[in-house]
């Protein structure tokens, strides 16, 4: 229980920093892992489902990366038979509007990982024709295969107990980007973070803005080819204390001075649970 | 045995064939020993040293699963942290101790007993108070090089291991 209570509250968390109304966990996912998707029926533009107490269905479908037969094979109206039961929303005990359901998406739906870009979920009662659901939601999949940008993080999933190396690689910036021609690169490292009490703390700063620029361990190495990166142990580095789980990893690559800066990158560590 | 009988077998082809194959076998039987250990304390004695760690390999592993090209599979760690404080003595009397120096944490204990997964051809180390580390190959063990693996596995809602997303390689060199 107390581990369910800590995936929703991870949840919840990833939601309001990548804005998707299906809270997901892993908030970062392909096609190819195992998902938690937590729905609250009070978040949906259409509330007939909000107080309901019967049973309810997820209507899943491929909502952009699929040509043909894009429905999830559960789809099946009336539900409630044995071909639907994977699709039966499990309510929470601590708010009966809220719903989650866990699959992988190549299993669910049947299909190739490159065919699923974008997930569609409706909740629904046994049948439409009572008219209990919810407006569609969609949740945006990371694709299977690599693909190169201006920032990376190495390895791609990691727990805060790893090393971690960010990559910036300056020839993926446009033109206009004010850190494009910088040769000396600070990193700003901010976090979120639940403290072994259980209270959450957002946007936490390893040093303050005005000290990454006379911070060593915040600068960036050149790798040469314009790449450049910064590698830590986030445990290690931020001093946290026993039990405290990072969240979120949020990072600008700026100028010493801070008068120069990216666009504001996140990851997302692995729960150590 | 009369001198005819004697003479036939001397001049027999097949004499001299099976003579030299007893011959072979000998010989090998020789190297074999050689390379038999006594299963009490063969990997154990070869494991029981001090031991340096020379160099730290990370790969993603999720990143090899699903085929990304591969300047973006592995990362060498050896010189982005202190590794080469580390000094690991594997007893043979089943005890390990661990001088960390600045490096970080591999062992997960600076002391402590540990056990092997099978005594003859061990798979893993298991530094009790600590982690269990992969024994990743028996190539280079008798040169003096001990290979040690970390490997870091996902897991499902049901708490079951799926897929590895990262390891470390640490290679040792005998003091």
């Amino acid at each position: 229980m107390k581990r369910t209570l800590f995936i929703l509250l991870i949840s919840f968390l990833s939601l309001d920093s990548i804005g998707q109304l299906v809270k997901t966990s892993p908030a970062v996912f392909t096609a190819e892992d195992e998902v938690t998707f937590t729905i609250d029926a009070t978040a949906s533009s259409d509330d007939r489902l909000v107080g309901y107490t019967q049973d309810v269905w997820a209507w899943v479908f491929i909502s952009d990366g699929c040509s043909a037969n894009c429905d999830a094979p559960t789809n099946i109206n009336p539900a409630g038979g044995e071909e639907t039961e994977a699709a039966k929303m499990t309510r929470s005990e601590d708010n009966p509007d809220v719903y989650s359901i866990t699959f992988v998406p190549t299993e669910f739906l049947g299909k190739d990982p490159g065919e699923i870009r974008e997930i569609g979920f409706v909740l629904k009662s046994r049948d439409w024709g009572d008219g209990i659901q919810t407006q569609d939601f969609t949740v945006t999949v990371t694709p299977i295969e690599f693909v190169p940008s201006e920032n990376r993080t190495f390895p791609s999933k990691f727990t805060q107990e790893d090393v971690v190396t960010l990559f910036l690689d300056k020839s993926f910036l446009t033109d206009d980007s004010s850190i494009k021609n910088l040769e000396d690169i600070y990193v700003y490292l901010f976090y979120d973070v639940v403290r072994a009490g259980g209270a959450f703390e957002s946007d936490v700063a390893f040093v303050a803005w005005p000290e990454v620029g006379n911070t060593p361990s915040l600068n960036m190495t050149d790798r040469g080819d314009e790449v450049f990166s910064l590698t830590f142990i986030p445990n290690e580095l931020l001093g946290l204390n026993q039990g405290d789980e990072i969240t979120s990893i949020k990072y600008i690559f700026r100028s010493a001075d801070g008068s120069q800066q990216s666009a504001t990158y996140e990851a997302f560590p692995l729960s150590l649970n | 045995m009369n001198q005819a009988i004697m003479k036939r077998i001397i001049n027999n082809k097949w004499t001299y064939m099976l003579a030299v194959c007893l011959l072979i076998i000998s010989a090998c039987s020789d190297d074999i020993e050689d390379l038999k250990l006594d299963p009490a304390e063969s990997k154990t004695a070869l494991l029981s040293g001090t031991w340096a760690l020379s160099s730290v390999v990370q790969t993603d592993e999720d990143a090899v699963r699903k085929g990304f090209p591969e300047f973006v599979l592995r990362e060498d760690l050896t010189n982005l942290f202190p590794f080469t404080d580390l000094v690991l003595v594997i007893g043979a009397d089943g005890s390990y101790s661990v001088t960390q120096g600045n490096s970080p944490d591999v062992i997960g204990s600076s002391s402590g007993s540990y056990t092997l997964d099978d005594q003859e051809f061990p798979s893993q180390i298991n530094f009790q108070g600590g982690r269990t580390l992969d024994i990743a190959t028996y190539n280079g063990l008798l040169e003096g090089i001990l290979t040690l693996k970390l490997t870091r596995f996902q897991r499902n809602s049901e708490g079951e291991i799926t897929n590895a997303f990262v390891s470390y390689e640490y290679k040792f060199e005998k003091q």
